[in-house]
């Protein structure tokens, strides 16, 4: 049976971390995705605004993040998996920034995972797409950035997660990066190769996938082994709301309309032994604090019910 | 490049009109989409039907260039498969180069069989047998299948082709069905090339089975089609084939008063497209290239173009720019460009195209050419990222 996980975020907050911690375990987690991106967020970033939360020394940020591993240890919680805050570069910002994000807030996010003694770290691809002209000269600069981050991520053994994307211009989705299993199976494959070791895997996230039409199972079979950690949430198929699955329908018979069916046999035709993850902080957010624990619950019952299907 | 108008023709109806309004806008090729409703009865009159059609288009001076037959039955039917046959032979007989044949609810493998089966008459009839893209409906909601995936769809096509021994199938990209699964549609275009023989150019919210006019669907002035990637693909692989224009929702839900005017428009984009895409077949035709314009059109051009396509110079009407370097080209008054050879292009580089075109045709300037920076191939960035600092 797979264990079952959630992102910390709005759970687990610095003030008392233990009291997220045993809320989770609680609501029936056994797992944690570490929310360091929240550190750092992507609307400041987008505006070029970075705070002074990655300024601290390795020592600041391990003494920072003390409380947080005992009180995840206390709670029997295993923080199996972290995300990277993103965007790890931002096109419209100064060298400054991007140096910035790459020497200081990458290498040291590797470091509070290994601190976490947490095996996986998801990292986001470049959107540099409509600049470029090509997803190819897109990927080049993101392989620079994973080709710097990657002696670092080998010596702490840590694996490195590229985790399906999509973009958009005004409120139209389009593709993003990392999306095309193709040419992802082959780039893992062909930088493990490089690296001697399984040093870079997948993270498939269901939401991203459902808002680009690409079809689960494929997907998830085609990735295989590579398929590392995941993020479980749902949506409307028009905007990224991380709410909680099945809960989106649109046609007469109100079916769901994501493939969470599709999911499953993916999930199985690999023999998917991982976390099932849940990023669904946006549900905690719209309902009241008396409710946050059932919320939490009825993800946790989910996740049950996905392993149960996997299992059979 | 040809660019033609869909016809939404369904069996004992009238299309003189429609016809005359087509050919009027400009267009002088359609494709026909053949909509049989009640298999069992439509098809026994199809035929003649079809070959009325096809005499009403040539009275007109209008070609059929595709014919899409859409047929809502089980395509292991004998008698599908004979009608398929029979449209084949409609089709030649009509100078109709391209046959749409689209299987319903099917999977790619199993309808190997099938499309093998028409091998032989197509080869006795010349004619192209165009698969199309489509996606999966999930309650609703569009994903993709194997008729989205680009490399399975041109593995598959390269199977027919080899079992047949030439090239006697192809693909028409639907431009809908690829934005509703939201994919890139450069990479898909790159991984098909030259199979794909027609697009077919309609517009959607990304949402629903719609038939708008290309950028009618936006949202606070941005496109919900990512018209981009297509004509960064298509002029990529410098396609040459055709624009089959299909906006049959906005055409009925204007006035039929008003749908004349929206025609000439349809073709106008059509145009739009061809030019956009020709862009660099334009640039290659002439042995050197002047630009008329100092401005951020300018910087773009080089920026794309300029190591490609060095310009020998540009000018502007602003005098205090001329004798002044550009990016290391020199800004010269437009009368320099009374000097240039016959084999030079005149590029012009400002969005008053208008008012600079009248200009210089006033001059007897020749080889006059207008340059776009909407749909580059490349989005300069100064400095992306910081990386010149």
């Amino acid at each position: 049976m797979n264990k079952i996980g959630v992102q910390t975020k709005d759970v687990v907050y610095d003030n008392n971390p233990s009291e997220g911690f045993l809320m989770l375990k609680k609501s029936g987690f056994s797992c944690a995705d570490f929310s360091l991106n929240s550190y750092l967020t992507n609307t400041d970033l987008y505006l070029s605004k970075v705070n002074s939360f990655f300024d601290k020394s390795e020592e600041e940020l391990m003494n920072f993040f003390l409380p947080h591993k005992l009180a995840a240890k206390e709670a029997e919680i295993n923080i199996n998996q972290m995300h990277m805050p993103y965007p790890i570069f931002v096109p419209n910002g100064n060298r400054k920034i991007n140096d910035y994000l790459r020497e200081v807030v990458a290498t040291k996010s590797l470091k509070v995972c290994k601190f976490f003694d947490c095996k996986y770290i998801v990292v986001h691809g470049f959107k540099l797409k409509r600049y470029l002209g090509s997803e190819e000269d897109e990927w080049k600069e993101t392989e620079n950035f994973l080709d710097f981050i990657a002696p670092i991520a080998k010596d702490l053994e840590i694996t490195i997660c590229l985790e399906n994307l999509y973009a958009s211009f005004g409120n139209h989705i389009v593709e993003g990066p990392c999306s095309n299993v193709d040419k992802m199976v082959e780039r893992i494959d062909r930088l493990n190769s490089v690296y001697g070791t399984e040093l870079f895997g997948f993270c498939f996230d269901t939401g991203h996938a459902n808002l680009i039409g690409l079809d689960f199972e494929k997907f998830i079979t085609a990735l295989g082994k590579r398929l590392k950690v995941l993020h479980i949430h749902d949506n409307d198929g028009v905007s990224d709301l991380h709410k909680i699955p099945f809960i989106f329908t649109k046609a007469r018979e109100k079916n769901s309309t994501t493939d969470w069916p599709g999911f499953i046999r993916g999930l199985k035709n690999i023999n998917f032994n991982g976390v099932l993850s849940f990023e669904t902080a946006p549900v905690l957010g719209a309902f009241p604090d008396e409710l946050k624990s059932s919320a939490l619950s009825f993800i946790a019952s989910i996740g049950d019910y996905f392993s149960n299907e996997i299992s059979k | 490049m040809q660019t033609a108008c869909t016809v939404k023709f369904k069996i004992s109806s009238d299309y003189a009109e429609e016809i005359i309004n087509i050919k009027e806008a400009g267009f002088d090729n359609v494709s026909l989409d053949v909509e049989l409703q009640n298999f069992e009865e439509d098809s026994i009159i199809f035929n003649g039907s079809l070959n009325s059609m096809f005499l009403k288009l040539r009275k007109n001076n209008v070609n059929p260039i595709l014919t899409k037959a859409i047929f809502s039955e089980d395509y292991k039917n004998n008698a599908y498969l004979t009608l398929v046959k029979e449209s084949i032979k409609i089709c030649s007989k009509s100078n109709c180069k391209y046959l749409a044949v689209s299987l319903l609810n099917e999977q790619l493998d199993e309808s190997l069989n099938f499309y093998r089966s028409l091998i032989s008459c197509i080869r006795e009839n010349n004619i192209t047998i165009l698969l199309e893209n489509k996606c999966n409906d999930i309650n609703g909601h569009f994903v993709r299948n194997d008729f989205s995936e680009p490399g399975k769809l041109n593995e598959f096509i390269d199977r027919l082709n080899k079992a047949a021994g030439y090239e006697a199938f192809g693909l028409i990209m639907d431009v809908g069905a690829s934005n509703l699964c939201v994919q890139d549609m450069y990479d898909f275009i790159i991984k098909l090339n030259n199979k794909i023989k027609v697009v077919r150019l309609r517009d959607n919210n990304g949402h629903d089975e719609e038939n708008l006019l290309p950028f009618i669907s936006s949202y606070k002035g941005v496109s919900k089609t990512d018209w981009l990637s297509l004509i960064r693909g298509l002029r990529k692989i410098e396609f040459d084939g055709a624009f089959i224009l299909d906006s049959s929702d906005t055409f009925h839900s204007f006035s039929p008063l008003l749908r004349p005017t929206l025609l000439k428009l349809g073709k106008e984009i059509c145009d739009y497209f061809v030019w956009q895409i020709g862009l660099e077949n334009l640039l290659k035709k002439y042995d050197s290239v002047v630009l008329f314009g100092a401005g951020n059109m300018f910087k773009n051009y080089m920026e794309v173009y300029g190591e490609k396509y060095p310009p020998l110079f540009t000018c502007d009407n602003n005098e205090k720019l001329w004798g002044s370097k550009i990016l290391g080209i020199e800004v010269k008054s437009p009368e320099a460009l009374k000097n240039i050879s016959e084999k030079c292009g005149v590029f012009i580089c400002n969005s008053y195209y208008s008012e600079i075109k009248q200009q210089l045709v006033e001059m007897n300037i020749r080889n006059i050419e207008l340059f776009n920076d909407e749909f580059l191939s490349a989005y300069p960035i100064d400095n992306i990222g910081g990386r010149n600092e």
